[in-house]
């Protein structure tokens, strides 16, 4: 007698994507519930850390806005400073969320269901704290919508060669999108709690906000249609979003800027920063919410693949980068590149390269993948680098460019560091208020993809 | 110092803020916490209002079109030089200062201290109005407590001491000796602490008198400099600059070119023009100046001057000198050129020379036969106080000889070495009368305060040398309750019972008619007066002076005192400082915040110490250091500086005045002795404390990159034809076609000396703010043209070239690519744009621009100006607020008014016709201007020299200017 | 039993299991017992063909949408940039097309993403509409949570509630809920048209505030510098500074600026004695005269020069005769010297006219005065 077919490796097997018996009741049960109860006294203490630590980041924007840009460290050569490696770096983090809800959803790959919709809150908020900061560094941001090519009484328009107008339509583009994308998935989730809440207020919000959604089948039809439109196109639009925040480097002729390799090289940094982020928020979720049933060690393990994934992709393009600087042969790019590493910002070069590229190695071992302290420290670890990445790029190379006359070193003030503190402290928020009123799992997505959920024959089928 | 004389606030003098320019910024920073609140609940919004009316003119005005500039002849006077100015006023209100074109020496060239003394004239500071023993007083008043008070002193049979700055009007000159019969008692004193005060006793000791040296620096093809800095602080600069730059710049390989030799402890501005450069002792120049007149006898055969034996010389033999010795191969090299140039040859020396080292100097140039042709000393100089002279009346003022002192236009409080003496001095004379424009700090301990007009509010007439004679006009009438100088004496005298003059204007119109006409002119004396007001000077053809005859006694009992000099521990070298000479210039924002133009240190004067010995303290930038006396100041590696030498410069320090207080530190305390410029010190002891020097420029070096040509004239010769020739790099996108000029500009390293002429005058002529020292050392200075300067080689002597850099105004130029707003874009005639209105500040221009010559407003420098320092805005430029790139225009309102005027006249705009501010101020003329769309422009002509390069050119940016590689003419290519 | 079906919305079945619902969707679809719809709470594949619905058509809505944004998009690009505000940056051409694609393929997705999400929900399925008969349903409870409820709703007289009550639980119904029609309250209820009223004035009037704020208050709050203010002392501006509020003024008595030396003469006499007319007299300077004349000299000296102006005549003042003999013996220095130095209650005409204008103004008086005693050998 011939043996069994051979087993598939480990790697290979489908992995579960749920512990333990989950009806469509219970998942409702678990995940809804929320917005019904109190939340626990941490979530309390919780929200008052970031809302401080957002007040800090007000006092320091009013600061700017009254004194000038001169309350930072900004000054020539180095014009761009904290601002934009903070827009940078928030833009970055949104991307992980358009990625599982958009591009894995083409993938079909069914574990993004459990996250799918945290993450693409953390997109929305991500690109709300992106957004303060292309008008908070202009010298003059009462006047921030000449950005936007409006007709005006004195005819004059935009400079649509400019990157920076580029970036004005990517951004605001990316957001509004990702708001329709995240809203479309909530509308049913939003009938479910409108259905399970007691008249009141709450119940009238969620009515409103399910536009009296009734889970029709011919409206299930254009709905399902509708979301495979927009996850293709947002998956073209995520790319496109980080390759024309890489324009505004790669588009100058700053020596370290100017480089074709960006475009891919920022999409991935983004996407890297973007998964650390979500894994650190995930963690602390699905702990604090327990839905570790729900969003189980698979998950998590399958984003650490991700993150390892992204590490290595990054580290060749810091390679990329090196070779070009030696093979171009540019004496203004090389001199760029030995202050990567060397020179008085070295620290922030190698900082970068042993968080990003270094650290995420152990995640090639599968009890680092599912241990929730290492998965953490690396989380952190990688998103320092990826800010001290936009700190290498755009400080190091600016500080000293073509004629050495001009070079001068950049010194931040504290209110830099304020406004980026302010940032984080805005991100949580927002996280904590839409963990306790919003449906942090998309049931509707999940309850489709639970066994027994589908017909398995008479009527075409997906998988 | 401060700690020493802590600021004596004298009331009612000025409404300025005591904290200055600066202080507007630190003002605005410490007021953090309230500021956020305004932020919050919008406290404090206050409407901005339009606050100005339109007022035209009650009687109309013949040479006055509102909105048209008129330009006035007038005279500028620093020390015993006096520059011939042009003026440029609006609605009667002078803005800018340029050079007098018709003036034979200066050809529209003058010194940036009279274009950037236009502050002065605006100084909130100023006095408002007379003020005795402390309170404000009217005019009537004043004089009556002045001439009672001279009663009293000339009765009292005690002197009175009236103390000026060189007088070189004859006319003042003239009413002094007035006053001199009406006041038996009076001792006139001119005191000038910068002047070179050893070349005077030479020339006393040489010649019997002493003259103004004019030195013809376009004749000399051979020049050596003993610790003599003509191109930045010795007398007037801006001939020898003129003169100098003229010989630098030859079209071809060939020359003609002159060559510099300079022998100076530190790096001095000339030193750094250097073709052969020296790095000595001070101590030595002595030796080596005799032995070369040694060696050009011996070996040049030229005959020493009757009297010096050659055996009085025997211990100056060069190969027996132990300080010649590390550079005897550039001496003998010197020898050789200066007996080859014979009379093209220029020998000169320093105030911190030696006066033995002076006398050599005028021995070798007598020798040579240079003597009349490239040195000439016709005119003879006001007679100064020497320093002794100066020491000496101090005493007799503590003796209590005087009764009263009057201190007009000079401020010997803060220059005179010794706080204590001078304080007791002072406590000896009961009447002290201060006439001047600040409150200073000599006007600080006088009871009488006597407020006088700017220069620009004055009539006067200058006699600096034999063939012109140049005057002053008044641009705008006092815009305080003050008088001119010569008027007070006026009116001392009327109070005297001996009325000479209604006014000043009468009285030199009076000499004018009686003295200066000549007698047998046809034509009257108004249409002479008013001819010589128009063109600002009177030309006059004098009978030539038979050449100077030296002493030869002289010159042997001078060498016997060299032979005798001994080297100090270290040498200090108390040089004028270049941007604020003595010290007047202290409360003048543009010079405190114009870089040094070798230290390139804003905001004060870092003592300058070669990187050897501050290797040995372990010592870097800005750290502090104690020179025994005086109090700690930080020190600066200097490139180039002689081992053992130490450098400060003069004229910091103040402790009056909102500017000038508290920044720099007071060099003349250390000199000990009145005008004394070099002395050995025993050692400079770190104290550990640091003090941020506010650089305008970080790195020194090129780093090896191929941005600021400099060749050797052989160099220059081996250069293959192919790499001299340049061709277009290609370009992906076609060639945007040109009507009309486009307008360029040629700059010439090799003339190029980096005085920063040009950016003083930019900064007049574009408004460009001041920062204070806090945004300089953040790197957020504001000019628009700035000099670079390279060090090359190695740091014990390393060849220097300066190189103004502004906006390139490039063809494809990257800034305006990324503006989002448009705000910078290509005018037509190939100007590189800047709206200011449209900028929303995101500065991206900024980092894109290779250059990086985009100024940027981090703050709000400009809307809390003074009122009266607003009067020195141009108002053909727009200020600029906070949030809004700026950048070099080139003088775009320039351009814009020739376009008009040529409408008017109906013909085509000429690119003659514009000289932007920069071009105009370059006393070496290294900037060109105008059309390069048009190959037989001046301009095009330059720029096809062979010396043209375009800075970065790889980048493809296609900029507008070209520049000239820099030249030097090292020793050893023989005949110069 | 019409009158109990009239009032029937529809017949909802709930079932638990995908399978059994889409059977039965097969089963009674054929039987046209009425139209036939299905509400679950995620969506089951298969179920949108078992009760007989067509492929969306969405797919092609979005894609139109996605090449008009291309288009447009470049349209005004091209528009701006080249042809409204044509301005060279950088070098480059004015429609510099390459820079010109991120912003297309931006405005192209933006686009499509609204036409896909928000066409399908308003257009396709027109929501919002909270007032469907099966939100009232008893089973939408469950239908948002787990069941999967098969509805025949009325499509007309064919439909009977019983029927199709009967049909539902043959196919395996574990639950069956008859849908009334919901009685629909009037839509114009004085109270909310008050209500619909005070959101639109209240609306207004915040819209309105805010409006004025940011055109009134914004600009002059202290860290929004403008440039309309300009500290610099421009022509015809008042100054504080100045005790007589003059930012303009006088030139110092006695200065001569260039280009501008005073007369050399004292007195007419003098001019006469000193200066000839420099300009030949020729058509083109005595048109210049002409004009100069008329424009300064003749509100007092007539029109001819006879002295006999309106002017003159209304205040009773007695300038001078051109044409008096007198005047005639005059030099044209003299004539010159008087229109620089005045003469009598004759102010100085320097400031107004530059040389040649005066001069100009001289030839035309001699045009004048020969006018008024022409000779015979003038007139041929």
């Amino acid at each position: 007698m011939k043996p069994a077919t051979a087993p598939l490796p480990e790697a290979l097997r489908p992995f579960e994507l749920i512990e333990g018996v989950v009806t469509p009741a219970s998942l409702d049960h678990q995940v809804l519930q929320f917005p019904d109860r109190r939340p626990p006294r941490a979530w309390y203490v919780a929200l008052a850390v970031t809302l401080s630590a957002l007040a800090v980041g007000v006092f320091c924007m009013g600061y700017t806005l009254y004194f000038g840009i001169g309350a930072w460290g900004n000054n020539r050569p180095v014009a761009w400073g904290f601002g934009i490696i903070n827009f940078v770096f928030w833009v970055g983090i949104g991307h992980a969320g358009t990625l599982i809800s958009a591009i894995l959803f083409l993938f079909r790959a069914r574990w993004r269901n459990a996250i799918a919709r945290f993450a693409e809150a953390m997109t929305i908020f991500a690109v709300m704290c992106a957004a303060i900061f292309p008008v908070l560094h202009t010298g003059r941001p009462w006047f921030g919508y000449w950005l936007f090519p409006y007709p005006n009484e004195r005819a004059i328009w935009v400079n649509f060669r400019s990157p920076l107008v580029w970036d004005v339509f990517a951004v605001s583009t990316y957001f509004s999108v990702s708001l329709v994308f995240w809203y479309l998935g909530l509308v049913p989730d939003f009938a479910s709690m409108r259905d399970r809440t007691s008249e009141g207020l709450r119940k009238r919000i969620y009515t409103v906000l399910s536009l009296g959604w009734r889970g029709a089948t011919s409206h299930w039809l254009h709905y399902d249609k509708a979301y495979l439109l927009l996850a293709g196109l947002a998956t073209g639009l995520v790319i496109s979003v980080h390759s024309v925040v890489s324009f505004d480097f790669a588009v100058s002729l700053v020596p370290g800027w100017h480089m074709t390799i960006f475009p891919p090289y920022f999409v991935a940094g983004a996407i890297f920063a973007g998964f650390a982020m979500v894994v650190i928020v995930l963690t602390v979720v699905r702990k604090t919410m327990n839905l570790s049933n729900l969003i189980t060690d698979n998950h998590l393990d399958v984003m650490n693949r991700l993150i390892l994934a992204m590490s290595c992709i990054m580290g060749y393009a810091y390679f990329m980068e090196g070779g070009t600087a030696w093979y171009s042969a540019n004496p203004y790019i090389q001199h760029t590149f030995k202050n990567y590493v060397s020179g008085f910002y070295g620290w922030a070069g190698i900082t970068t390269v042993t968080c990003n590229i270094i650290i995420p190695q152990i995640f090639w071992f599968r009890r680092m993948r599912r241990s929730i302290p290492a998965m953490i420290f690396v989380a952190l670890a990688v998103t320092l680098g990826m800010w001290m990445e936009r700190f290498v790029i755009i400080v190091i190379s600016l500080h000293q460019d073509y004629l050495p006359s001009s070079w001068h070193l950049y010194i931040p003030t504290k209110i830099d560091f304020g406004i980026l503190l302010g940032s984080f402290g805005l991100f949580f928020t927002l996280v904590l208020l839409f963990a306790r009123v919003m449906p942090v799992i998309a049931t509707s997505e999940m309850k489709a993809s639970l066994p027994g959920a589908q017909a398995s024959h008479g009527g075409a089928s997906h998988e | 110092m401060g700690e020493h004389n802590p600021p004596v606030k004298l009331p009612i003098l000025t409404s300025a803020s005591q904290d200055g320019v600066d202080g507007v910024s630190r003002r605005r920073f410490l007021a953090l916490m309230g500021a956020s609140a305004a932020v919050a609940t919008g406290a404090g919004c206050k409407p901005a209002k339009d606050r100005a009316a339109v007022v035209p003119y009650t009687k109309k005005q013949e040479e006055i079109v509102p909105g048209i500039a008129d330009y006035y002849a007038s005279t500028f006077q620093e020390g015993e030089v006096a520059y011939s100015v042009l003026v440029k006023a609006r609605e009667g209100r002078p803005i800018h200062v340029e050079g007098n074109d018709e003036h034979p020496v200066y050809r529209g060239k003058t010194s940036f201290h009279a274009t950037a003394d236009l502050l002065g004239l605006y100084d909130p500071d100023r006095l408002r109005g007379p003020v005795l023993d402390g309170r404000l007083c009217d005019w009537n008043e004043a004089t009556d407590h002045l001439v009672r008070g001279l009663k009293d002193a000339a009765g009292s049979g005690r002197g009175i001491l009236l103390v000026t700055p060189a007088v070189l009007s004859p006319s003042r000159k003239a009413l002094l000796a007035r006053l001199a019969e009406a006041l038996p008692g009076l001792r006139h004193v001119q005191w000038e602490p910068a002047a070179d005060h050893s070349a005077r006793e030479a020339e006393r000791t040489l010649f019997g008198e002493v003259t103004l040296a004019r030195y013809h620096f376009d004749r000399a093809k051979v020049i050596v400099a003993f610790e003599a800095d003509f191109l930045g602080t010795l007398g007037d600069t801006v001939s020898a600059i003129a003169g100098f730059a003229g010989m630098r710049r030859p079209d071809s390989p060939a020359g003609p070119m002159n060559r510099l030799y300079v022998f100076e402890g530190g790096m001095s501005l000339t030193g750094t023009k250097a073709d052969v450069r020296v790095p000595i002792r001070p101590s030595a120049l002595g030796r080596i100046a005799f032995a070369l007149v040694r060696a050009v006898h011996l070996k040049g055969g030229r005959a020493l001057p009757a009297g010096l034996e050659l055996s009085a010389l025997d211990a100056f033999a060069l190969e027996r000198l132990p300080e010649a010795k590390p550079f005897a191969a550039q001496l003998d090299a010197l020898v050789k050129d200066l007996c080859a140039a014979g009379d093209k040859a220029m020998v000169l020396a320093g105030p911190a020379a030696s006066v033995e080292a002076h006398v050599a100097c005028h021995i070798l140039n007598s020798m040579l036969g240079a003597e009349g042709v490239t040195v000439l000393g016709e005119q003879a100089a006001p007679a100064l106080a020497s320093a002794d002279d100066f020491k000496k009346l101090v005493d007799e003022m503590t003796a209590g000889k005087f009764a009263a002192a009057i201190f007009w236009d000079v401020n010997p409080a803060y220059d005179y070495p010794d706080d204590g003496a001078w304080k007791a001095a002072m406590e000896k004379v009961p009447e002290r009368v201060r006439i001047g424009l600040l409150p200073d700090e000599t006007a600080a301990n006088c009871s009488l305060v006597l407020p006088v007009n700017h220069w620009l509010e004055s009539w006067n007439d200058f006699e600096t040398s034999r063939d012109v004679l140049t005057l002053q006009q008044p641009l705008v009438a006092p815009l305080y309750q003050t008088l001119q100088g010569e008027d007070i004496l006026l009116r001392c005298l009327a109070g005297l019972g001996r009325p000479a003059a209604e006014n000043y204007l009468g009285w030199l119109k009076e000499r004018w008619r009686s003295e200066v006409q000549p007698k047998d002119s046809p034509i009257p004396f108004a249409r002479f007066w008013n001819a010589c007001l128009h063109d600002g000077l009177l030309r006059r053809r004098p009978d030539p002076t038979p050449a100077r005859r030296l002493d030869g006694s002289a010159c042997a009992r001078a060498a016997g005192q060299a032979a005798k000099v001994a080297p100090g521990k270290m040498e200090l070298v108390l040089d004028v400082d270049p941007r604020l000479y003595d010290g007047r210039y202290g409360n003048n924002g543009w010079l405190q915040e114009m870089p040094d133009p070798v230290t390139k240190t804003s905001w004060g004067n870092p003592l300058s110490m070669s990187p050897v010995d501050a290797d040995r303290l372990h010592l870097k930038n800005g750290d502090m250091v104690s020179l025994g006396k005086g109090s700690a100041l930080p020190i600066m590696c200097q490139r180039g500086q002689a081992e053992g030498v130490l450098r400060l410069t003069l004229g910091h320090g103040r402790w009056q005045g909102s500017v000038a207080s508290q920044v720099g530190t007071r060099a003349w305390t250390l000199a000990g002795a009145p005008a004394r410029r070099v002395l050995s010190i025993d050692g400079v002891r770190p104290t550990g404390g640091r003090q941020e020097l506010a650089l305008s420029q970080d790195h020194d070096t090129k780093d090896g990159r191929d941005i600021a040509r400099q060749w050797s004239l052989a160099e220059y010769a081996r250069k293959p034809q192919h790499e001299l020739e340049r061709e277009e790099l290609p370009s992906l996108y076609a060639k945007q076609e040109q009507k009309g000029p486009r307008w360029g500009m040629a700059i010439d390293l090799s003339s190029c000396v980096g005085c920063g002429a040009c950016v003083v005058a930019c900064q007049s002529e574009n408004n460009v703010a001041v920062v204070g020292p806090e945004q300089v050392r953040k790197g957020r200075a504001m000019h628009w043209i700035r000099v670079d300067r390279y060090y090359e080689g190695d740091a014990a002597s390393p060849s220097v070239v300066h190189e103004p850099m502004l906006c390139q105004h490039c063809d494809n130029a990257p800034c305006e690519t990324v503006c989002p707003v448009q705000a910078t874009n290509h005018g037509p005639d190939g100007i590189n744009q800047m709206a200011y209105n449209r900028c929303v500040g995101t500065r991206y221009c900024a980092n894109n621009c290779p250059y990086k010559v985009r100024r940027f407003n981090y703050l709000d420098f400009t809307s809390e100006t003074p009122e009266s320092m607003q009067l020195a805005f141009n108002p053909e430029v727009t200020v600029r607020p906070r949030g809004v790139m700026e950048k070099c225009t080139f003088c775009v309102q320039r351009i814009r008014n020739a376009d008009q005027i040529a409408k008017r006249e109906k013909r085509p705009l000429r690119d003659t016709d514009v000289v932007p501010a920069c071009g105009s101020a370059c006393p070496a003329s290294a900037i060109v201007f105008g059309d390069i769309a048009n190959p037989e422009s001046g301009v095009s002509k330059i720029s096809r020299s062979n010396r043209g390069f375009h800075v970065l050119e790889e980048l493809g940016t296609k900029p507008a200017i070209t520049y000239l590689a820099a030249l030097k003419n090292p020793a050893g290519r023989g005949e110069p | 039993m019409n009158e109990a079906t009239s009032g029937t919305f529809a017949v909802l079945g709930l079932y638990s299991d995908a399978q059994k619902i889409v059977d039965a969707a097969n089963k009674i679809r054929p039987r046209k017992l009425g139209r036939l719809e299905a509400y679950t709470p995620y969506p089951v594949h298969g179920l949108d063909r078992a009760i007989g619905l067509a492929p969306s058509r969405l797919g092609a809505l979005v894609l139109g949408m996605g090449m008009l944004g291309t288009t447009l998009a470049l349209l005004f690009e091209w528009w701006t940039s080249a042809v409204d505000y044509p301005l060279v940056t950088g070098g480059k051409p004015l429609f510099s097309w390459q820079a010109f694609v991120p912003v297309m393929f931006e405005v192209t997705v933006l686009f499509a993403t609204f036409t896909a999400g928000l066409a399908m929900l308003f257009v396709f399925n027109k929501l919002p509409f909270f007032g469907h008969p099966v939100l009232h349903a008893k089973a939408i409870k469950d239908i948002t949570r787990d069941k999967l409820a098969l509805s025949i709703e009325n499509a007309g007289p064919a439909f009977d509630s019983e029927v199709a009550r009967q049909a539902l639980i043959d196919n395996g119904a574990e639950s069956v809920e008859i849908v009334p029609v919901p009685v629909w309250n009037p839509a114009f209820t004085l109270v909310g048209l008050l209500q619909t009223i005070g959101a639109i004035v209240a609306a207004c009037v915040v819209a309105g505030v805010g409006i004025y704020a940011v055109q009134k208050v914004l600009p002059i709050v202290p860290p929004m510098l403008h440039m309309h203010n300009q500290p610099k002392l421009n022509a015809f501006r008042s100054s504080t500074f100045f005790p007589d509020g003059r930012g303009m003024r006088p030139a110092v008595s006695g200065t001569v600026a260039r280009g501008h030396l005073p007369p050399a003469f004292a007195t007419p006499e003098e001019a006469g004695d000193m200066l000839g007319n420099p300009l030949p007299l020729t058509q083109q300077t005595a048109e210049r005269g002409r004009k100069v004349f008329s424009d300064h000299c003749a509100v007092c000296h007539g029109a001819v020069g006879d002295g006999m102006a309106l002017l003159s005549r209304a205040y009773g003042a007695k300038p001078g005769n051109l044409l008096s003999n007198e005047v005639r013996e005059h030099s044209d220095g003299f004539i010159y010297g008087v229109i620089v130095l005045g003469k009598n209650a004759m102010p100085s005409y320097a400031p107004d006219l530059d040389d040649s204008d005066r001069w100009a103004a001289v030839h035309y008086v001699r045009v004048l005065q020969r006018a008024q005693n022409a000779k015979d050998e003038d007139l041929r």
